[in-house]
């Protein structure tokens, strides 16, 4: 093992070498960890390469990271001058060790803005970092000012609603040109999707991660409402799988909200005249609004009643129920005059109490006769595809009453408890 | 099957009074090794740090322990030219750095020691057309360095020098459906980002938008059966969280909504016996990465906590700076008890009539702690809460100075017979 400083000097400057190196030689590698190792065994290089898992030997770390931290502050307080090739190799080695380290991230965004570095290489580094870090804050703020810097490239593309509304002033050129920048921006969501999917796997209700996809959606699919629909679906599966995930459902809540915002304001916002937020909402949304949350509610139904005890089934119960009970407040307000399906669905809902009994267990499929549809197209829709719950006060009520029924789990009794109180409080003042 | 709880059991075992000896000795050697490892792995909070490290030894009357000048000389090292302090030399300057600079210069009645009109200026510099605030000048959003630019202005008495108005409003469009606050628009509600934006409202004189019983709620759900709590639904408890949720708690005058003597019993559990210093919840091995920011920052929570379960806040932090108190007018709950079933509680939220605090001149050090103001408790802190309980890139502050004070003299720890006069808490050394 080295000892004095001029072997660590010389040991540290072959250690950050093999690292780049191995980048070099290997682009394909996709997780970083340290191995367990407290004193060097053999005469070798503590870099280690092992189908594509880049691993560093934890008796180097304690002389590797002071170095490569006491060189760059150096360098930062103009006392030792580094080229931009080792700027890029010690940075490198320092986040991969200690990735909250600010200033380390900020001298790669000067690099990256002289042109040094390209973004997706950095892009690269922070989703090796999180393999090992996977909350690290500085990381993923980082990440986001490498993508703004990649929206800033084609500021168009970023605002997917203004694109559009600009697509008739454009030349078929430009056309070919932003398709093309839509299909780069696809790739990168689809991109950071997978980013914060792994980082959320690697650690339960990771904070981080999940904000950050909401800002990914925000700031590159604002208005893209497939790109939303096609999130929620994907998500079924991995909230079932992670039922304690409080973030993952709570970005589900976001989704919902962010797809219902979308419909209630309907195809106006895509025109000139600019958003309309009363009452544009077609009788088409307004179905297509309540399909989403009676769905919803029964995925969670049925996520309660198969993993008894969870506190993130029933919180996300109350928000997706809130949210509901709010659409339909508003709703009442704007379109009491016009909306005669939802009329329709109000009644249905009236006519839905009397299976409240069944509500919670499964599905209800509800008469759908009742209903008289003018568009025959929509009534075959809704023969089709209507999620048959029902969605009101009472039923809520009932869904707990018949839970409490049959339930003896001591944890998801005062749940349920605990949620009847916030409906009384919180939704039964409001209504 | 039910899902196991998650949260600990407390052994019988475990400590139960307040190691104050041994947590002096751990801070005072804060930082002492320089090439120290893990002083690298946490240089890039080393303000922050510190200032954590002056405030708990204050409290425990162990401030001349610290090298006052030497702290003042660091701190002009790290005021950059745009007028922003930076971590430590030669890391980047950043908001939430200089929050701490200034903190710790009230601390030491040295605001002198730097620039002040620059630092409003960069302060300002950072503000966003939507009233957010950047964390730096690369330009990361989160409700968090909202609050460091409106604790800075306070403690300067420059708060007209930014858009308050726009400000107050970007902090309010990240309030959520369950009364908390995430980091941005949309974003889950967490403990740490709910303090931070407690705080702010307060500091701005805005509690009013606040809905105290609904966040009150949310708040007191994190108190598990073992009396610790966590951050969100779901997560085990942690004792960092005595200090976000119960700040926040006294903030919105709800800290009589949980079980004070739990989680006292909870707090003293997390002590580790040999080193000092707390470990994250009871049983846990003390962190060895990033312990020094761990520890520290937890061991000013952990103060924090015990004292304000226990005690009320006295004025002297905010008379210090000749702030005036702003709080919730409706202390009261309109509509009684919103405890969750199943939930330890104190008992029923009492209705408390509107209730001003009085803002008391003095300049002692510590104010008369028989003084009728602080038997009747909440409230008269408050701004000494959302001034100096923070710092949010994770910790707090110098209320709890006081708070040890009062609960020095005035009960709580019957294990110790302190004195009204005693510069050092000789009978802490219960061991």
């Amino acid at each position: 093992m080295a000892e004095s400083e001029e072997e660590v000097d010389v040991l540290v400057q072959r250690v950050v070498k093999d690292i780049s190196n191995a980048f070099k030689r290997h682009p394909s590698i996709d997780e970083i960890g340290f191995i367990q190792c407290p004193e060097a065994r053999y005469n070798r290089s503590p870099i280690v390469l092992l189908e594509n898992k880049l691993g560093v030997e934890s008796w180097c770390v304690k002389f590797l990271l002071p170095y490569v931290h006491n060189k760059l502050l150096l360098y930062r307080q103009r006392k030792h001058w580094l080229d931009r090739e080792a700027l890029v190799d010690i940075t490198c080695t320092l986040l991969l060790l200690n990735p909250d380290f600010t200033t380390a991230w900020n001298v790669r965004k000067e690099l990256l803005q002289c042109g040094a570095l390209s973004p997706e290489r950095d892009l690269y580094l922070g989703k090796l970092t999180l393999t090992k870090f996977p909350k690290s804050p500085e990381t993923w703020i980082h990440r986001r000012w490498v993508l703004q810097q990649i929206l800033n490239r084609f500021p168009a593309v970023g605002h997917h609603k203004i694109l559009l509304r600009r697509e008739a002033e454009v030349e078929v050129a430009d056309a070919e040109i932003t398709q093309h920048a839509n299909d780069h921006l696809a790739q990168i969501i689809l991109q950071e999707m997978m980013v914060c999917a792994d980082a959320a796997s690697r650690y339960p209700s990771n904070y981080n991660a999940w904000s950050h996809r909401i800002w990914v959606l925000r700031h590159m699919a604002q208005g893209n409402s497939k790109v939303f629909h096609d999130e929620l679906s994907s998500l079924r599966l991995w909230v079932s799988m992670h039922v304690s995930d409080h973030s993952g459902f709570h970005y589900r809540q976001f989704l919902l909200k962010e797809l219902i915002t979308d419909l209630n304001l309907g195809p106006e916002l895509w025109s000139n005249s600019g958003p309309q937020k009363q009452a544009s909402s077609s009788p088409d949304s307004s179905y297509l609004v309540d399909q989403l949350f009676y769905q919803e509610m029964e995925f969670c139904s049925d996520l309660i009643l198969s993993f008894p005890g969870h506190e993130a089934l029933w919180s996300h119960r109350r928000h997706v129920f809130y949210l509901w009970h709010q659409w339909k407040e508003h709703h009442r307000d704007c379109s009491s005059s016009r909306d005669s399906q939802l009329k329709h669905l109000s009644e249905l809902e009236d006519q839905g109490r009397s299976c409240l009994s069944r509500h919670g267990h499964g599905s209800v499929l509800m008469e759908v006769d009742l209903v008289s549809l003018e568009d025959p197209e929509e009534e075959k829709k809704l023969r089709g595809v209507l999620p048959p719950g029902v969605l009101n006060l009472p039923a809520e009520h009932l869904f707990v009453s018949s839970l409490l029924d049959s339930c003896c789990s001591h944890e998801q009794r005062s749940l349920a408890l605990a949620y009847r109180k916030w409906l009384d409080m919180v939704i039964g003042v409001q209504s | 099957m039910s899902a196991q709880l998650k949260d600990v059991i407390i052994k019988p075992d475990a400590p139960s009074w307040l190691l104050l000896d041994k947590h002096a000795d751990y801070i005072a050697a804060y930082g002492s090794k320089k090439d120290d490892y893990e002083y690298t792995l946490s240089e890039y909070l080393r303000m922050s740090g510190i200032y954590w490290g002056l405030t708990v030894m204050d409290l425990m009357g162990q401030l001349p322990r610290m090298s006052r000048q030497e702290i003042i000389d660091f701190i002009k090292a790290c005021q950059h030219e745009c007028g922003g302090v930076s971590a430590s030399i030669g890391h980047d300057p950043h908001l939430l750095y200089t929050l701490s600079a200034i903190q710790i210069l009230c601390l030491y009645d040295s605001l002198d020691a730097i620039d002040v009109d620059k630092v409003v200026e960069y302060v300002k510099g950072l503000q966003q057309e939507d009233g957010s605030f950047a964390g730096d000048k690369w330009g990361e959003i989160d409700t968090r360095f909202s609050f460091c630019a409106v604790a800075t202005l306070a403690l300067l008495g420059k708060m007209d020098s930014i858009n308050v108005d726009k400000a107050v409003e970007f902090v309010l469009s990240c309030m959520n459906f369950d009364g908390g606050f995430g980091c941005r628009p949309g974003s889950e509600s967490h403990a740490g980002q709910i303090y931070c934006c407690t705080g702010f409202l307060s500091l701005t004189g805005q509690l009013h938008q606040l809905n105290a019983d609904l966040l009150g709620w949310w708040l007191c759900e994190r108190q598990l059966p073992s009396g610790g709590l966590n951050g969100r639904p779901e997560k085990l408890p942690d004792v960092c969280y005595s200090w976000w949720v119960l700040a926040s708690l006294k903030i919105i005058g709800r800290i009589h909504w949980i079980d004070k003597a739990k989680l006292r019993r909870f707090i003293l559990a997390c002590q580790d016996e040999e080193t000092g210093g707390f470990a994250d919840r009871p049983g846990d091995v003390v962190r060895r990465v990033l312990k020094s920011r761990a520890q520290i920052f937890l061991q000013c929570s952990e103060c924090s906590g015990l004292s304000s379960a226990g005690g009320s806040f006295p004025h002297s932090v905010r008379d210090r700076r000749s702030l005036s108190p702003r709080r919730r007018a409706d202390q009261g709950s309109k509509s009684g008890s919103v405890h969750a079933g199943g939930r330890p509680a104190e008992g029923p939220p009492a209705a408390r009539p509107p209730q001003l605090a009085h803002h008391h001149p003095h300049k002692h050090r510590y104010p008369h702690i028989n003084s009728p103001q602080l038997e009747a408790g909440s409230g008269s802190g408050l701004i000494s809460v959302s001034l100096f309980g923070l710092n949010p890139s994770s910790a707090h502050v110098s209320i709890q100075r006081i708070v040890f004070q009062l609960l020095k003299f005035k009960h709580n720890l019957k294990t110790h017979s302190l004195h009204l006069n005693a510069s050092l808490p000789s009978a802490a050394a219960k061991n």
